[in-house]
């Protein structure tokens, strides 16, 4: 063992450059081979997702789009809102089974004041991690995580700001206390205020009470979400936003090009796969002298194995390992499969070092 | 004598396909009333009823109603003028219970499926037809 950290030593001072390279390409390989199932999450995800959580968004007549992203991630600017009389219309349909209302509009310290039921904690969920969730317009909750970014804790007083900058108009005779921490499965769900849509008439000196931004229903059926549609039309300045209907037609557009870079998209992989087992054989060649003399020192071929290729080895899988931390840092789902690819490489590498022998 | 077989395997290709009884669309265009709420009354005419509850085979473009690919719906028409997204009527799409778990599916793929044929005469919720044990038909 001795003897293969030395030789490991020795290979770190001499060979530091080819180590990296090594370690680059691996990584290259991996991600190069993640490519397609990646770009296939990125343009699905969000819209696959969304379908899990509701059936039906119903917002102010609008972009579908801009509804679920606004009312899910709060990444558009709301169509608008629903009057009280839509609100309860939909909350009594007979297709639906419950209903979630949304309010948005206000923030603190520029993140987004979510009013909300308990419905939405349910089905987003939301786990209370300290205190409880919040039952009159005066409370509010927040993630842990921004609690902890904000240097707020439970029993702190807040105000809340018009629309979606801190510095907008200020709701100072309305106080609002922290009496929760929760944690979200989603990201969206960390970085808002929660509090009961009740609150968001308080804010406003009573003015929209009954109003929502949105409100996302579940459906008594799946075939239900194919009748609905024709209701929505018949109904004045209301626009419902079907995530699943959604996703297909981006599924429709994107299906050919993805099987497309699923097909093609292996070429730049195997190119790069190959360049990296070649540059692994070409540098395990250049060990010659170094075979010979643990040769002469009596050592076991599993020895020589490792104190010639160990490091090289070490390195590959360094890079494949940092693929999966980088995958995982940013939030993207690992193919498991795409992953066993890019072992590919370093296994046919490692089996032929065996076979070199002169 | 070629003209003779021609027209022969017209009329064979019109009725069945591969031996199976093909329903077409226009058969299944039932007359309905229709709630305030939306909800949908079809009624079956009484010369359905040799279809019903019986094997058959339907060719449509296959719509998604869920991300999963666990329940997908048959249209008549392809997705960007089905009954729920442009003008046609509610008989013009038929929920399918596959058999087994299909492979995912895409969007507007034309396909041709067999099924047993069900009336939906009390489910508010369902579609009028339901094409039970579905699968891939050829």
């Amino acid at each position: 063992m001795r003897l293969i950290v030395l030789f490991w030593r020795a290979q770190l001072r001499r060979k530091t450059a080819p180590l990296l390279i090594i370690a680059f390409l691996s990584l290259l390989t991996a991600l190069l081979v993640q490519v397609p199932s990646m770009t296939s999450s990125y343009v699905y995800s969000k819209w696959r997702e969304s379908a899990q959580y509701a059936d039906v968004v119903v917002g102010y007549k609008g972009s579908p789009l801009q509804i679920v992203a606004n009312t899910m991630y709060r990444l558009e600017n709301p169509t608008g809102n629903l009057p009280q009389e839509s609100v309860t219309y939909w909350k009594k349909h007979p297709m639906v089974s419950e209903s979630c209302p949304v309010a948005l509009g206000d923030n603190i310290d520029g993140y987004p004041i979510v009013g909300t039921d308990t419905n939405y904690f349910r089905w987003m969920n939301i786990a209370l991690l300290h205190g409880r969730w919040p039952s009159a317009s005066t409370e509010v909750v927040l993630s842990a995580e921004l609690a902890r970014r904000l240097e707020i804790s439970i029993g702190d007083h807040l105000h809340s700001s018009h629309g979606s900058d801190a510095k907008g108009e200020a709701h100072d005779h309305h106080h609002l206390e922290v009496v929760g921490l929760t944690h979200g499965k989603r990201a969206a769900d960390n970085e808002v205020f929660f509090v009961p849509v009740e609150a968001y008439y308080d804010m406003h000196h009573g003015q929209g009470a009954g109003a929502v931004t949105a409100l996302m229903l579940r459906l008594k059926s799946k075939s239900a979400l194919v009748m609905l549609p024709r209701v929505f039309d018949a109904r004045a300045n209301e626009q419902g936003a079907f995530p699943v209907f959604i996703f297909a037609g981006l599924q429709k557009q994107w299906a050919p090009t993805l099987a497309k870079l699923e097909t093609w998209g292996m070429l730049l992989p195997a190119a790069v796969a190959l360049l990296f087992i070649a540059f692994l054989y070409f540098l395990a060649r250049g060990e010659r002298e170094a075979r010979l003399y643990l040769q002469h020192l009596k050592t076991s071929p599993l020895e020589r194995y490792l104190a010639l290729y160990g490091l090289p080895l070490i390195s590959a899988l360094s890079g494949f390992l940092l693929h999966v931390l980088l995958l995982w840092g940013f939030g993207c789902s690992i193919a498991t499969m795409g992953a066993g690819v890019a072992l590919l490489p370093i296994g046919i590498a490692a089996l032929l070092f065996i076979r070199i022998r002169s | 004598m070629k003209k003779l077989l021609i027209c022969i395997a017209m009329v064979l290709g019109s009725s069945s396909l591969w031996g199976q009884q093909v329903i077409p669309w226009d058969l299944l265009a039932v007359p309905y009333s229709t709630t305030p709420d939306g909800l949908y009354q079809p009624t079956f005419p009484s010369w359905l009823d040799k279809y019903k509850n019986t094997e058959v085979v339907i060719q449509g473009y296959l719509v998604p109603v869920d991300v999963e690919g666990n329940q997908y719906a048959l249209s008549r028409y392809a997705f960007s003028s089905c009954f729920f997204c442009g003008n046609a009527a509610p008989n013009t799409v038929v929920e399918l219970v596959f058999k087994e778990r299909p492979d995912a599916f895409i969007t507007d793929q034309f396909v041709v499926i067999k099924g047993t044929l069900v009336f939906n005469e009390k489910d508010p919720f369902r579609l009028f037809f339901i094409l039970q044990n579905a699968s891939l038909h050829g």
